[in-house]
């Protein structure tokens, strides 16, 4: 008896703390251009620096870019984005106002619905004074991120879909609920053996 | 007694224990993106190297990784991904086709052969891995990659039925043999690192046979038969991976200790002579192979680098002095003493060991929030305490069986020498650190044991429902884990 309930409370205990976990919202990438932030990559001395990368991809459901910028200690000057493909058609843009400090910085853009390919991304630093902005060989890394902030619940289709690239399988999206069933079942399978060796 | 007969005998909690196993390190495998799971990509190279040409690798003029393969670490993002937790794998579908595109291409997967970080290895896993890769329906890198991580799986599975007929062995009361194997069916850093391609998967499954053989020779007595599966056991264990040889001293030690306090001491030499026999056969085939077939060195470039590491140095490498290596190996397991340098700038029992033990996933790179490792260690002190509490108990049946203690003892030993004189030697030689907590997984008996014995230190009312805590929380402890590293890679 003192087993089963030891199991039942433990098992009830765990779902409560893996729904909370699940349930935890936060800003979720969209995904990146894969360049590491290791080097101030571009120095932009003047005011109204600009600095174009071509070749970006930028991921369906992007709403917003994140750079590492340094302004030394000044506070962060209005930044502006805009993303063209090769012909000239825009992608997306979008702006943030100046303030806040050096370091991490989001600048809102028009959401983009599918993934782009082959695109020109152009980062403007306006205001006065030098700023640098971090990546490595020259290039600035790119980080897109999701609409708002979500929770893993919400995220969950996504993950999925994520979960399926780059493998063998041909499961695609359906790769992750398929896991989960495997270990739903190596669950299944302990909780009876537990019950039937160690509560007898 | 026939195979089928002997298999019979086994309790089926034990074969529950197996699937179970088997479930969860799958999981594991299918959670963890291709590569990202230390030398992955080695292993798979040396694999493939041994499938395509039947050679190892061990060509210096050679690269280190097939056309096919290093297009698709370039394809997977592996080098922009790797060592950088805040980078996830590929996500879009155009980074998705362009993986599909070199797997469709008309790549080679034999021109490699270059020597790397695991040349010196001997071959039995990846023998077994070249069986798995041409029986594939599959040419593509990816799903024999796939295949080959459900055979560690498959060698996971079989680890923890050996670890629970060790329980069986060693313990009275049949109820903790499920808590100690469900412990480590669960455990995130062995389902971590049996998810994927690599020899510690049969290191861990012959560790685990070594220890449960000699527990059987230890209490019915070591007959030739019984001799002959020790050797065997050691052949398989020494042909998997090196770090296995550092238990042969003290397993070899427990057979003469066991021969020497035998009436019958010359038919116990006989047996144990006949372990060493295997392994003696064993290594003589490899040293044939490695002369003949493969134009290396007797040992493979093996036992090279074993004695460099015992002895300290040798011509041409630069040495490290006695005291050094006795210093540094304590530090890495115990507390400093006041005459020693300090090794460490920090305390390699918590950050390196029980850290590792809860889960540093990845290249070393995916690790939980510093207060999860905070919340484990106050989980474990009690549980250690139980544990410390169970032996105190048993006490006198522990003092009786001191020559199978002191067979383990050596063993252990064995491993944390080797452990620290390799670690002292990479960190001179590459300034890295070399400790990783999957080195001191072919001491899963011994884990599941004291698991085991935490719950015994309970007491008959509470021993039970501990039990059951025990295994709710490595079930849980393992599924945070495989969420760490889904929201590391996937979110």
């Amino acid at each position: 008896m003192a087993v089963r309930l030891v199991l039942a409370a433990g098992l009830v205990l765990l779902l409560t703390a893996l729904g909370v976990t699940l349930a935890q919202s936060a800003p979720r990438a969209a995904g990146s251009n894969h360049v590491p932030e290791i080097e101030e990559a571009v120095k932009l001395k003047r005011k109204g620096g600009r600095h174009c990368q071509d070749g970006e991809t930028i991921p369906g459901n992007a709403a917003a870019l994140r750079l590492l910028i340094g302004t030394y200690g000044r506070p962060v000057p209005e930044m502006s984005v805009s993303a063209r493909r090769p012909g000239g058609e825009r992608v997306t843009a979008g702006e943030r106002s100046a303030g806040g400090r050096e370091g991490r910085v989001d600048i809102p853009v028009e959401r983009v619905e599918n993934s782009a390919s082959g695109v020109r991304v152009c980062v403007r630093v306006g205001g006065p004074g030098r700023s640098v902005l971090y990546g490595a060989g020259g290039r600035v890394r790119l980080e897109w991120m999701r609409p708002g902030s979500e929770s893993w619940f919400a995220l969950a289709p996504t993950v999925a879909h994520r979960f399926g690239l780059g493998r063998a399988s041909v499961a695609g999206s359906l790769l992750l609920p398929f896991a989960a069933l495997l270990l739903l079942a190596a669950w299944a399978a302990a909780v009876r053996l537990v019950l039937r060796e160690v509560g007898s | 007694m026939r195979i089928r007969e002997r298999l019979s005998l086994i309790p089926s909690a034990a074969w529950w224990c197996v699937a179970v196993a088997f479930l969860n390190v799958a999981v594991w495998s299918v959670v963890v993106p291709p590569f990202q799971v230390p030398d992955e990509t080695s292993h798979l190279a040396y694999v493939q190297q041994l499938a395509e040409t039947g050679e190892v690798p061990n060509d210096s003029d050679a690269g280190v990784f097939s056309d096919e393969q290093a297009r698709l670490i370039e394809a997977l993002q592996f080098s922009t991904t790797v060592g950088r937790p805040g980078e996830g794998t590929i996500w879009s579908e155009s980074e998705d086709r362009a993986v599909d595109a070199v797997e469709d291409a008309p790549l080679t997967g034999s021109n490699a052969g270059g020597i790397q970080s695991n040349s010196n290895q001997p071959p039995l896993y990846y023998l077994l891995g070249a069986g798995v890769y041409w029986a594939s329906p599959s040419d593509g890198l990816l799903d024999r990659l796939v295949l080959v991580r459900l055979l560690s799986a498959v060698l996971a599975a079989l680890t923890t039925l050996f670890v629970f007929l060790f329980l069986r062995e060693v313990l009275a009361e049949s109820w903790t043999w499920t808590v100690g194997a469900m412990a480590v069916a669960f455990q995130p850093t062995f389902g971590f690192i049996s998810g994927a391609v690599t020899p510690d998967a049969l290191l861990f499954t012959a560790s685990a046979a070594l220890f449960l053989t000699l527990a059987r020779v230890f209490r019915h007595g070591l007959t030739l038969e019984r001799g002959l599966a020790i050797g065997g056991v050691l052949a398989v264990g020494s042909l998997a991976k090196l770090n296995f040889l550092a238990l042969i001293p003290g397993a070899v030690a427990g057979l003469l200790l066991l021969a020497w306090r035998s009436p019958d001491r010359v038919r116990l030499l006989r047996a144990a002579g006949i372990a060493v026999g295997v392994l003696g056969i064993a290594a003589l085939a490899y040293v044939a192979v490695n002369l003949s077939l493969w134009d290396r060195s007797a040992w493979g470039g093996g036992l090279a680098t074993a004695s460099t590491n015992v002895t300290g140095g040798s011509e041409g490498i630069e040495p490290i002095g006695l005291a050094e290596r006795l210093g540094y190996t304590w530090q890495l397991y115990l507390p400093r003493l006041p005459f020693m340098n300090d090794q460490f700038a920090y305390f390699p029992p918590y950050a390196t060991w029980f850290k590792g033990g809860i889960g540093v996933f990845g290249w070393l790179d995916t690790r939980f929030p510093n207060w999860t490792y905070t919340l484990a260690l106050i989980i474990t002190l009690p549980l250690a305490l139980l544990a410390v509490a169970a032996v105190v108990q048993r006490r006198h049946v522990l003092v009786a069986r001191w020559p199978e203690l002191l067979t383990y003892g050596l063993m252990v030993a064995g491993v944390l020498v080797s452990i620290g004189f390799s670690g002292v030697r990479y960190r001179k030689d590459t300034g890295f650190i070399f400790e990783q907590t999957r080195y001191l997984l072919p001491f899963l008996p011994l884990y599941a044991s004291l698991v085991a014995l935490a719950a015994l230190g309970a007491g008959r009312r509470f021993g039970r429902p501990l039990g059951a805590a025990i295994v709710v929380l490595a079930m849980g402890h393992g599924l945070f884990a495989q969420l760490l590293v889904i929201g590391r890679f996937y979110a």
